[in-house]
């Protein structure tokens, strides 16, 4: 059970602030527009914010593109709406300085790279089938699929309007081991090397019954072939010590969405 | 739920325990005795030593086993002699029982074995049922069987007095040994043992069936085993079958009794029932197909065997039949089995001999799911045996070379030894310490005398710590009073149970891994779905890994924190403080209504972290009207007051409150509904008013009639009021009509004051302001300005109905149609009173300011605006925030220093930790620590009643006019068995419907109670005119919450009280037991609300209730109505000397004290209160009870008389505060009604309004 309270509010108080740049190229008006600026929740998706960054550009484009849908970029590369915020620093941590400036577009949506979003429902269904996988791995008996409408409804609320308690209150019952000891798989996400994303099979306890730790999965992912202290795990902008449980991860440091997303770099 | 042990015996023979809010195992201490077998009931440890004799173990009583030995010296009147002892021969003996039947000899009665000793001497006992006798203790009658009374009377013919004297086992905490079948001890050893019967149905509480198998395979059964009696008074032998011969066996909590015959078979104990514990005859029960059995353990519902092949098997069908109806299995490979009083089971793994828990047994699933093993580190004993471990070690390996050679000489031991712990290293099992004559395998030698047994290797200090063997006190068996100072052998070794785990204890324990041969349940309180942390690292036990790896992750989360948000502080954020709105439709009747509709509410609130508004919405279900509408900073308590099926919440506030109107009543579709409202409503309307966390230490507690908890504190209103030095409090009062009138709560006395604004009419004549005292007929001060009679302003009093004399100095100084204000400031000589700001005049006190209790203004005065100033916190009753805190409790005590016990409803006594939340909380706002999880346990009761017809007897037919022939105590509701429903889904069944054997007022072998009629009393056998009777069905409940409690101890509870005393550090706590007996708690302190272990202070009288005061005053109440003081109580000496009898108010059984600052108060059986008056430091005692009578409030649930205040709950559940009470009228003057939220509990021991609480007693002058 998820029982750490501090650590679990750490993690959902996680923020960064951005500063919006509307395309230089994009700019319809005598004057380029200043930028906007936003904290933004780690723990957040970028189309739930940036209501007020596309009212606030919206004004020096060009006529036509007013109902077009808005795409971010940073230095050149799309930014995934469906990636958590958190995890779309850490992917470009390494040369980001505070404020995150990103590039906001509203002509020539990259097709190849980056899904539609249409509207916030567009978000919530991702986020719902995202937790739907996660509780899969999870539990044997599923429990999402058991909740009623109105307890998806306060997760998703709950992650909208950045109420922690709100949230907690049912995710804490997805968090549950129901029984068990464990987890029966852990739901996470691993980015290593510009590769599509990574996903196992790993279980949070090995056959005589020890917890598994982060530099276990790690191995069982075949990450070790430099070794261990070649690698650097990022999550929330910390980095985990690698004899951390992955059971106590999971319930932890995971995701809104029920996920583990780890950052794998090699160091140097 | 309470913890308990589970017990275990290693390899090498020798017990640990292994307790459920513990992690370790816990070496008994080890007295040089192994031990081959051991069965447990909750603080009853049976084993079979290593000698092959009997042990018992009592252990964890905080109540010693005490007995009172009872004896009646009967006389008989002569005309010339007077009273004489001589009798005649048709009458009883000189010295006998209650009865007569039975010669009573005080000098021979003896205490049953040398286990007990004697507490006192002989003496009389000077009281009959509460009524207090003369010292010779004397009372009368005509007739022996007669009813005696304490008066002699002319028609006296017959008296009598009762001896008592006070018997106590002694040998608690330490191993017992129970005197063999025969003179020598080695001609019929036994082989096993089984310990079980705990709830037999029907069985006086208490009972234990004990049963045995010895070498020769008979069954023996242990007669007279129970609380009061933990050793029995002797064996008898049960017949067995011709030719058979038993093995093993095992008895479950309901007295099942299973044997295994040494072929393998089973034969199963019939007919045991309470009259007939050791049943009346075998049957035959066939083994799984093929297989032998070897061992067989029963639980409540559930039999487990084991076979010869380490295989276990789950038989079924025995909760409908005692021999079960079929197999099921196999189910795994253990060593040895054991069942837990729940149908948990544990095993021994038959490979790597660790301890195997199964996981998922459930009333639906008995057989479970898997098998988990239990990681509980063993812990060996250190302390106190450091100086004979090195000489046990060298003794045991010269002993096992030398036991080697005994296996062959003795093939009887050698046969039986497959239950007992065998080894894994090359040793033999029976193996004894060598201070055991028996130990070295030949028979011959045992008989010697213990000279012998000089063993070189045992120093004084192993011969102190030995066991207390048979062989050697063969006293027990004879039946010889034991005398610690002529018998060496006595010497007890008291060992006193580690209550909970005590950090600064670990250095005498060190940890070992050890092969393990038997696990033992039977004492393990675990309930279904509710683990220990038995399972997990040491960490889990709070649920924090306090590791560095969490550390390191929480110091770089907070960093990070720190950095990527530095210097951005005025960035705006994206997600801004929105409101959230939650919807559901149900049932609700509005305030002061009974008219339930159908509705949709709404809850919606403005805030992100602090919630700063917060409204409720009645809206029609089409959401297009609103019927209404409050914020939620006016709501003053939430209760839940579901009835069984009917999920509801009750919402008080301040209008209903204040207009005594019937709550917000809100009914839900179903139990999930009401939980998510309750906790969302309770959460957004504590967030508003800012109540959080833990109370202050000066809070009212109160527990409604489902159990809930609620707590008043009084620090947030004090820092809205004080203004200063005062406490400002204003009432809006535009509109109301007068004469109006205004209760002043903290009444007017020196130092307050009070202003009233209005607005002085056009046609306005003249217009009084009044302070009156208790009624209309007495006005302490009278201001009168006359417009029409001279324009004078008149200042009077009113005493007992007559004017006094006019003060009408000066003149009116403002006009009609104005505004004014009356500023009256008392002070300590008289009132000041003032017109608009300026002082007009003074008006000396001519009743004293203590008796004013209200405001009243009259006449041509529209008041807008009252303003009261006192002294302390004015709290309007009806305008107190009650706060849910999370629990289930029946009983809540608390005390000046903040701390606070409870108990609930299965007699747990609780602490608070501080916390807020719990179940009723829901996951929104949880204290970080001291959340625990609580189970509580309930028993419905139904009624079955019958009338008797002169053709069928009694039958289910009643007359038209008789209650329903199911029905609750009462008669007035249609109950059933099958109708009876759980209040919520938290609730869960744990036993079917039985016939309740314990109904009050006592019962036949059926359990009929019979009466005339149904309105008069029952008694347990029928007369002639009995045309009616009744028996009671009850069927147990359990609830499973959480709230900020944790469990003291596993001594149950009846009544608690707590004071703190100016200067003390400590808490004075004292508590009844349920078996009535008196405990005073040992170091609580507001660090340590727990305290640390129980004290017993001997009660003659079995208790019922108890309070403790200030100036070191104790009072109690015993079970038969009569109150009891304790004298002797410093502040040195906290637990007193003797118990004093306060005789209770002619004809009145008292049920309750609270001994308050000025008067004790007492609350009898009918709901009545009494005051004991005169309670002064000189005499503690008081001299005489004084009725309360008023007539409109009489009838009380519960009293709480704290520093100077008294609280109570009338019977229809309301709160209510006396006013007045003072040190010069301790009764009070009368009730100030508040909040009616079906509260039936209330403390306000710790609550004070007096800002600077004097300290010591008021001496009245």
């Amino acid at each position: 059970m998820a029982t750490d309270r501090e650590v679990l509010r750490e993690i959902w108080e996680g923020k960064l602030p951005v500063c919006f740049e509307l395309n230089q190229e994009e700019v319809n008006d005598l004057q380029a527009p200043e930028p906007y600026y936003l904290i933004v929740p780690r723990l957040s998706y970028f189309p739930l914010v940036t209501d007020k960054v596309r009212k606030h550009f919206v004004k020096y484009i060009h006529p036509d593109k007013l109902d077009a849908e808005i795409w971010l970029d940073y230095n050149g590369t799309p930014l995934k709406w469906h990636y958590p915020i958190g995890v779309l620093f850490d992917l470009n941590n390494s040369d980001i300085q505070l404020p995150w400036t990103i590039t906001v577009h509203f002509d020539k949506f990259p097709e190849e790279e980056l899904l539609h979003c249409t509207s916030r429902e567009t978000v919530e269904t991702h986020f719902l089938s995202c937790l739907k996988e996660a509780d899969a791995l999870k539990h044997r008996t599923q429990i999402v699929m058991n909740m009623q409408k109105k307890d998806h409804n306060q997760l998703w609320l709950g992650l909208q309007n950045d109420k922690f308690d709100q949230f907690w209150a049912v995710n804490r019952k997805l968090m549950e081991v129901g029984g068990e000891e464990s987890f029966r798989y852990i739901p996470f996400r691993c980015y290593y090397k510009d590769e599509p994303c990574l996903q196992r099979l790993i279980k949070p306890l090995s056959e005589s019954g020890c917890r598994k730790t982060l530099s276990q999965l790690l191995e069982e992912l075949n990450m070790l072939q430099d070794g261990l202290s070649q690698l650097k795990v990022t999550t929330h902008g910390i980095e985990p010590p690698l004899d951390t449980p992955l059971q106590w991860m999971s319930e932890h440091l995971s995701y809104a969405d029920n996920f583990l997303h780890l950052i794998v770099s090699s160091v140097g | 739920m309470p913890s308990s042990m589970l017990f275990a015996l290693n390899s090498e023979g020798r017990v640990f325990g292994l307790a459920t809010n513990g992690t370790k195992w816990r070496e008994f201490p080890y007295l040089s005795l192994d031990f081959k077998q051991i069965s447990a009931v909750p603080h009853f440890l049976w084993a079979l030593g290593g000698d092959r004799q009997i042990y018992l173990h009592v252990h964890g009583l905080d109540i010693p086993i005490k007995v009172k030995e009872e004896s009646y010296e009967n006389q008989r009147w002569y005309p010339l002699d007077g009273f004489s002892k001589r009798l005649l021969p048709t009458d009883r003996y000189q010295f006998s029982n209650i009865d007569g039947s039975v010669d009573r000899t005080l000098e021979k009665i003896r205490v049953p074995s040398m286990a007990w000793q004697w507490e006192s001497e002989w003496h009389i006992e000077t009281t009959l049922d509460g009524e207090p006798l003369d010292h010779d203790g004397w009372t009368y009658a005509v007739d022996f069987p007669a009813t005696f009374y304490s008066t002699k009377q002319w028609s006296s013919c017959v008296r009598r007095r009762k001896w008592v004297r006070t018997r106590k086992y002694s040998a608690l905490n330490s191993w017992c040994a129970i005197a063999p079948l025969h003179k020598d001890p080695t001609q019929e050893p036994f082989i096993y043992i089984s310990v079980g019967g705990q709830s037999m149905s029907g069985a006086v509480q208490g009972t234990l069936q004990v049963w045995a198998v010895t070498a020769h395979g008979r069954v023996m059964w242990r007669k007279g085993v129970g609380m009061t009696c933990p050793e029995g008074t002797r064996w008898s032998c049960i017949p067995l079958p011709q030719g058979k011969e038993v093995k093993s066996l095992s008895c479950g909590t309901t007295g099942l009794v299973w044997a295994i015959l040494w072929s393998g078979t089973i034969l199963v104990r019939v007919g045991i029932s309470a009259a007939m514990p050791m049943g009346e005859s075998w049957v035959d029960v066939s083994p799984p197909e093929g297989s032998k059995l070897m061992e067989v353990n029963i639980g409540t519902n559930s039999v487990w065997v084991l076979t010869t092949e380490n295989q276990a098997w789950f038989r079924k069908g025995v909760e409908s039949s005692p021999s079960g109806t079929g197999w099921v299995g196999p189910i795994g490979s253990m060593l040895s089995l054991t069942v837990s009083p729940t149908d948990q089971v544990f095993g021994v793994g038959v490979d790597d001999r660790n301890i195997y828990f199964r996981v998922g047994v459930t009333m639906t699933e008995p057989t479970g799911k898997r098998w988990r093993c239990l990681n509980a580190a063993a812990q060996l004993s250190r302390g106190g045996s450091v100086s004979s471990l090195p000489s046990y070690a060298r003794h045991r390996s010269t002993q096992s070379l030398t036991s080697m050679g005994s296996v062959e000489q003795c093939d009887l031991f050698n046969e039986t030894s497959r239950s007992a712990p065998t080894s894994l290293r090359n040793q033999a099992p029976w193996q004894k310490p060598s201070s055991l004559p028996t130990s070295e395998g030949s028979v011959e030698k045992s008989s010697l005398p213990n000279s012998e047994i000089s063993d070189e290797n045992s120093d004084e200090c192993n011969k102190k710590r030995t066991a207390w063997s048979p062989i050697r006190s063969v006293g027990s068996l004879l039946g010889l009073e034991a005398n610690p100072d002529t018998d060496p052998h006595a010497e007890w070794d008291v060992t006193v149970w580690p209550e909970r785990e005590l950090p600064c204890a670990e250095a005498d324990w060190y940890q070992a891994s050890t092969l393990w041969s038997q696990v033992e349940a039977g004492a393990v309180g675990i309930p279904l779905n509710h683990l220990p942390n038995w399972f997990y690292g040491n960490n889990h036990t709070t649920g924090l890994e306090e590791t560095p790896w969490r550390l390191k992750i929480l110091e770089s989360l907070k960093k990070l924190h720190q950095k990527s948000l530095k210097g951005f502080d005025n960035i705006e954020l994206a997600i801004d403080m929105r409101s959230c709105v939650k919807t559901v439709e149900c049932r609700c009747a509005l305030i002061g209504s009974d008219n339930w509709e159908e509705v949709c509410i709404e809850l919606e609130w403005v805030g992100a972290y602090n919630i700063d508004l917060a409204t409720l919405t009645i809206l029609s279900l089409e959401k297009n009207v609103v019927r209404w509408q409050t914020l939620l900073s006016e709501v003053v308590c939430i209760a839940c007051t579901s009835e069984p099926g009917s999920p509801r919440l009750s919402i008080h506030t301040l209008s209903s409150a204040s207009g005594s109107l019937s709550p917000l009543k809100i009914q839900f579709s179903g139990d999930l509904d009401l939980d998510d409202w309750l906790s969302h409503l309770t959460y957004v309307s504590c967030k508003v008013t800012h109540h959080e966390g833990s109370p202050g230490p000066n809070s009212i507690w109160a527990i409604t009639k489902l159990g809930d908890v609620y707590v008043f504190d009084q620090d947030p209103l004090k820092e809205q009021q004080q203004k200063g030095e005062l406490f400002l409090k204003e009432f809006k009062c535009k509109g109301v009509v007068v004469p109006w009138k205004k209760v002043l709560e903290n009444g007017f006395t020196a130092g307050d004051s009070i202003t009233v604004e209005g607005f002085i009419t056009e046609t306005c004549g003249r217009f009084a302001v009044n302070l009156e005292c208790e009624n209309e007929d007495n006005i302490a001060l009278h201001i009168n300005p006359r417009f029409d009679d001279g324009m004078v302003v008149i200042r009077n009093s009113l005493i007992n109905g007559v004017w006094g004399t006019e003060e009408r100095e000066g003149c009116v100084t403002f006009e009609k149609g104005t505004r004014i204000s009356v500023t009256i400031t008392c002070q300590k000589d008289g009132f000041k009173i003032s017109f608009n700001g300026m002082v007009f005049t003074y008006f000396e006190h001519r009743i004293e300011p203590e008796r004013i209790k209200q405001l009243r203004i009259t006449g041509g005065l529209e008041p807008c605006r009252v303003n009261y100033g006192s002294k302390e916190v004015i709290v309007s009753l009806n305008e107190m925030f009650w706060r849910q805190m999370g629990g289930h409790l029946v009983t809540v005590e608390t005390c000046a220093a903040g701390v606070t016990w409870g108990i609930s409803a299965d007699n747990t006594p609780w602490v608070y930790t501080g916390g807020w939340g719990g179940a009723f909380l829901g996951g929104l706002e949880n204290s970080s620590v001291g959340i625990n999880s609580m189970i509580d346990t309930c028993r419905c009761f139904v009624y079955e009643n019958q009338r008797w017809n002169p053709l069928s007897g009694f039958t289910p037919r009643g007359l038209p006019t008789d209650r329903p022939m199911w029905s609750d105590s009462t008669g007035c509701h249609k109950r059933s068995k099958e109708t009876t429903r759980l209040l919520s889904f938290h609730w869960t069944w744990t036993s079917d419907w039985y016939v309740d054997f314990l109904t009050p007022g006592g019962i036949d072998s059926d359990g009929w109670q019979y009466a005339v009629d149904f309105s008069t009393s029952f008694h347990p056998r029928k007369m002639m005119t009995d045309y009616v009777r009744r028996r009671r069905w009850a069927r147990d409940c359990r609830l499973q919450t959480s709230g900020p409690w944790a469990e003291v101890g596993n001594t149950k509870v009846k009544s608690i009280s707590l004071q703190v005393s100016t200067g003390l550090e400590w808490v004075c706590v004292w508590a009844v037991a349920v078996n009535g007996d008196t405990l005073f708690r040992k170091g609580v302190t507001v660090s340590n609300p727990m305290g640390d272990s129980w004290e017993h202070v001997a009660c003659e009288q079995p208790l019922n209730s108890i309070s403790c005061g200030c100036g070191n005053q104790v009072w109690a109440v015993s079970v038969t109505g009569s109150a009891y003081w304790r004298f002797g109580v410093t502040t040195s000496n906290p637990t007193g000397e003797v118990w004093e009898l306060v005789e209770p108010p002619k004809g009145v059984a008292i049920k309750k004290v609270s001994v308050g600052r000025w008067a004790v108060w007492a609350l009898d059986s009918e709901g009545k209160l009494y005051v004991r008056k005169e309670v002064t430091p000189v005499f503690p005692e008081g001299t005489h009870w004084q009725a309360l009578t008023d007539p409109a409030i009489d009838k009380f649930l519960s009293v709480s008389a704290s520093g100077d205040e008294v609280w109570a709950i009338t019977s229809d559940g309301q709160v209510c505060k006396r006013l007045g009470v003072t040190c010069h009228n301790p009764v009070g003057l009368s009730w100030c009604l508040g909040l009616q939220a079906n509260w039936s509990y209330i403390s306000s021991r710790s609550y004070t309004s007096k800002t600077h609480p004097s300290s010591s007693f008021c001496f009245i002058v």
